[in-house]
């Protein structure tokens, strides 16, 4: 017989077994996670240094050097952090878990090796200024153990332990408090002990969890190192460096900065608004990441698996939807809810600046602010969602635009004047959601489209 | 890649076939070049993909001056995914789909030009457009609404896909004098489109009746998973993705047909499906098939083996299980007797798993013996009887063969057995029953035919020498290569 019917059908059953690939779905929480938390640690530690010290000039040291440590762990570990995620995803899909627990090991000795130098020059400015290596020393080590702190961050939203994660951070934060009443010593030494002390046990926690789900006959690997997603490094970069941009800029520039330790600046001004700001999101974020994790992800799921495994067109318009609709929901509802806590907020700002000491002239800027880190999390949320649609070219692009965009306004805003400050960081976080949006829109419209046309 | 880039008389297409494949339409292929050795012949091989192929099968003659190998359903060569928004001549495309689907004869002007496949419908367009999408969606909407999408969706992609390919052939294949395909389906296309855009004229020599071979591939097709609702299908309905496939090869056969002319057949009853498949009458004829009675003579001999002999791949449109089924009644009734099945067992390897489970668990162990691939010159003389239990056949050359080879034939009622059995014309009939002719599927009748010829040394006798006769004057090799040397002389003196 002619020809090639019965090659057809060996070629169909292989054919259909495709993969309808799924973009990784732990990008939320990975790129909110840490930025959450590290908020809320520099407000927590602000609060605690201002309860407990006396001398004014401490609590600016303390909150600095801890503010620094953060910014900069993050910053630095910033190319790893997405990347290392599709990473751990990929090898999990692939079934080889055993190469997540070497491999993480490998990025953190790199990021420590990196970080000891990286961080150098402002742990030497501070012991110049302080002429105490402990402090100084202390400074270093929180920032190694920070950077290793994201790393196994990382590794452990693949596990989905939340609440062992969650219960970790409060031991730990439980334990600094503890820690300070117990050395009882009223000196920054104490107090950068005990945060050190607190997040070391948080590290080692995390470790643990680590080791137990991640087990190896290897301890150390550096296979990440070798097929790195380069967009996912840019990314990476660019969203931590457009958090802090706006905030180095005002730290640096003379005429909004104070004398902090060192090479470490701060500015009054626009930092108590702001990180008093960054308190008011963490409701929303949770909602819209609890609809992300639910709604959003089981509809994800379930048209996939419909497509894979022989669902009608009918059945992926109907969870599409679905999806769409519930992301939709959980972008509406993180303006709704920011909004209210906004009004409410505004109606108790006097009482708030109050609790945590700051001047209240700083209200009209901390409205702006709260406006500014609202929409900073309706862009992470837009990010997100762009996340597991896997349109990494996409969001690339939104970070670079938002990266220039923050240096560039936030730079005009301090031209313009103190009337000005906080705006800058607000319109570039309102112009990118909106190209967020847009490109969000596009990217749902042609969803069924893209998912089987172009693979 | 082409193999051997010289001039070329007469290009022959070759889907899935020589050099590759051995199988009844390469030896005619082999015979062809080899025993018309004044042309220069050129193949293209159209493969499905490289990895379903080993080395080549036959010595490559020395006037094959011409060999491009091209696979259908590679995977590399794909132009890179790239969104294409809405095109706007894309009704082009749908008109045509339309006619595809249609049983209208009259062949739209775009489906013939190279033009509009390299860029108004371009591949592009097809695998990335949003309204090649938006027409997919429309189509699976209004036809296959329950079944899975993902099937719909590759079933679509993977018959279209291979267009692209034989355009891509078309452009690139050197442009020969004549165009000769042994089958429509791909191969007829390719030639279709040769002879359109180069003005060559276009032989088809059509061996089985290939749309209905693929006919029969859909209805056995497992493949396609048919999702049956209370709601949804008439029972015996045929899956959407089934008959889009039939439609699909249906279209392909029109096209080559409006291309081809000559239209060839083996046998009479070929030409008559062609005509009803959509050939136009007075472009048909027949040329059978001819051996080389006079090698095949030297194997004859005086004593009967008690050999039944099935020469065929192990497939089911062979349905060897019949055959093993009639053997167990036939090896009951005479004492020694042995059934050989002759032919590779790798391309359904299920299937033959099946057939030799079936035989042991008959108690066959040793009566029936499975022999892969052997060369005929030696089977021949140790077989009694030449069998065939087909579902489907064209013109099977075993059976002539074995008529030259002085065995008797019994087979069941496909393709052109009954004419090579009983003869076809009247002449032909006149020279006698050289075997029997049997219904599908029905072992007792097999076993019934094997036992009266065994049983029977006088009728066995006269069988033989129909068979012999009938060969001799309507089979041989001299009357196959003559027609077709004489065809190819009149082609080109034209």
């Amino acid at each position: 017989m002619a020809g090639i019917g019965f090659e057809i059908r060996k070629i169909l059953k292989d054919e259909t077994i495709f993969s309808i690939v799924k973009a990784f779905s732990y990008a939320g929480i990975v790129s909110s996670g840490p930025w959450i938390i590290s908020m809320l640690s520099i407000l927590i530690a602000g609060y605690v240094a201002n309860f407990f010290f006396d001398n004014q000039q401490m609590v600016v040291d303390f909150t600095i050097m801890i503010t620094y440590v953060i910014a900069f762990s993050l910053i630095l570990t910033s190319y790893s952090q997405l990347s290392f995620t599709r990473f751990v995803s990929d090898m999990l899909f692939a079934k080889k878990r055993h190469k997540v627990l070497p491999n993480a090991l490998g990025v953190m000795v790199v990021n420590i090796v990196i970080g000891m130098v990286f961080i150098l020059p402002w742990t030497l400015s501070i012991y110049y200024e302080t002429h105490s290596l402990f402090i100084a020393s202390t400074f270093e080590l929180t920032f190694i153990v920070l950077c290793s702190i994201w790393i196994v961050n990382i590794v452990l939203t693949g596990v989905k332990n939340y609440k062992y994660v969650i219960f970790s951070f409060f031991i730990a934060y439980l334990l600094i408090i503890l820690l300070i009443f117990w050395f009882d010593k009223g000196d920054l030494e104490s107090y950068l002990l005990s945060f050190l002390i607190g997040q070391t046990v948080l590290l080692l926690l995390l470790m643990v969890l680590m080791f137990k789900e991640f087990q190896s006959d290897h301890w150390i690997a550096f296979d990440f190192f070798k097929k790195v997603y380069k967009d996912l490094v840019w990314i990476g970069l660019f969203l931590n460096g457009s958090i802090w941009i706006d905030k180095f800029i005002f730290w640096l520039n003379p005429f909004t900065n104070s004398e902090g330790i060192g090479l470490l600046k701060y500015s009054p001004i626009y930092d108590y608004p702001i990180f008093l700001a960054y308190l008011s999101i963490a409701p929303a974020m949770a909602v819209f990441l609890l609809r992300i994790e639910t709604d959003f992800a089981i509809f994800y799921d379930k048209y996939f698996s419909a497509a894979r495994e022989g669902g009608t067109l009918k059945e992926l318009y109907l969870y599409a939807n679905e999806m769409i609709d519930s992301a939709r929901v959980g972008l509406i509802e993180i303006l709704r809810i920011q909004t209210l806590i906004g009004f409410l907020i505004v109606l108790f700002a006097e009482a708030i600046f109050e609790v945590f000491t700051i001047p209240t002239v700083y209200i009209p800027l901390f409205i702006v602010d709260l406006i500014g880190t609202t929409l900073q999390v309706f862009f992470m949320s837009i990010v997100t969602i762009l996340f597991y649609l896997d349109k990494r070219r996409e969001i690339l692009a939104l970070v670079i635009l938002l990266f220039f965009l923050n240096f560039c306004l936030t730079l005009y805003s301090q031209y313009l004047g103190p009337y000005y400050y906080g705006y800058g960081a607000a319109l570039a976080y309102f112009i990118v959601s909106l190209f967020g949006l847009l490109l969000l829109n596009q990217s749902f419209k042609r969803f069924h489209y893209e998912t089987f046309m172009l693979i | 890649m082409i193999v051997r880039d010289g001039d070329v008389d007469i290009l022959l297409i070759a889907e899935g076939t020589y050099p590759y494949i051995r199988g009844g339409v390469s030896s005619w292929i082999h015979q062809l070049i080899n025993g018309l050795p004044h042309f220069k012949f050129g193949i293209v091989f159209l493969g499905s993909r490289e990895s379903d192929y080993d080395e080549m099968k036959y010595p490559l003659p020395d006037n094959l001056t011409y060999l491009y190998i091209d696979y259908l359903f590679k995977e590399d060569e794909v132009p890179p995914a790239k969104y294409l928004p809405k095109d706007k001549n894309f009704h082009i495309i749908e008109e045509l789909h339309h006619w595809f689907s249609s049983d209208s004869c009259d062949i739209p002007e775009h489906v013939k030009t190279l033009d509009f496949y390299n860029n108004l419908a371009s591949l592009k367009t097809f695998l990335y457009s949003e309204s090649s999408w938006e027409y997919i969606q429309k189509r699976y909407l209004e036809n296959a609404l329950e079944s899975p999408f993902i099937d719909y969706f590759w079933a679509v992609r993977n018959m279209h896909t291979p267009i692209w390919r034989v355009v891509n052939v078309a452009n690139h294949v050197k442009k020969p004098k004549i165009i000769h395909a042994p089958s429509t389906g791909y191969a007829g296309f390719l030639g279709a489109l040769i002879s359109f855009n180069y003005q060559r004229p276009f032989i088809l020599t059509e061996h089985g009746i290939y749309v209905r071979e693929r006919k029969i591939d859909m209805l056995n097709a497992t493949w396609l998973k048919e999702n049956k609702t209370i709601f949804q299908k008439r029972l015996g309905e045929l899956a959407y993705a089934k008959q889009m496939w039939i439609k699909f090869f249906e279209g392909l056969g029109k096209v080559t047909y409006e291309a081809a002319d000559p239209i060839i057949s083996l046998f009479e009853g070929a030409r008559k499906i062609q005509i009803t498949y959509g050939a136009k009458a007075e472009r048909t004829m027949v040329i059978p098939n001819g051996v080389d009675t006079e090698r095949l003579a030297n194997v004859r001999k005086r004593e009967i083996p008690k050999v039944i002999t099935l020469i065929g791949r192990v497939v089911p449109i062979k349905d060897i299980k019949t055959f093993i089924k009639a053997m167990k009644i036939a090896t009951d009734a005479i004492e020694g007797l042995e059934g050989w099945i002759v032919g590779p067992e790798d391309e359904d390897e299920k299937y033959a798993q099946e057939c030799h489970i079936l035989a042991d668990s008959l108690g066959l162990d040793g009566k029936v013996k499975f022999l892969g691939f052997q060369n005929i010159m030696e089977i021949m003389p140790q077989s009694g009887i030449l069998t065939l239990s087909s579902i489907s056949e064209g013109m099977p050359l075993t059976v002539i063969e074995g008529f030259a080879a002085g065995l008797p034939c019994v087979a069941t009622d496909v393709g052109s057995c009954k004419d090579l059995i009983y003869g076809g014309s009247e002449e032909d009939q006149q020279i006698g029953e050289a075997g029997v002719v049997v219904s599908i599927g029905n072992p007792t009748e097999l076993a019934q035919a094997y036992i009266k010829l065994f049983s029977d040394e006088n009728y066995y006798r006269a069988c033989q020498e129909a068979a012999i006769k009938r060969v001799e004057t309507f089979y041989t090799k001299e009357l196959f290569l003559n027609s077709y040397d004489d065809l190819y002389h009149q082609i080109l003196e034209k």
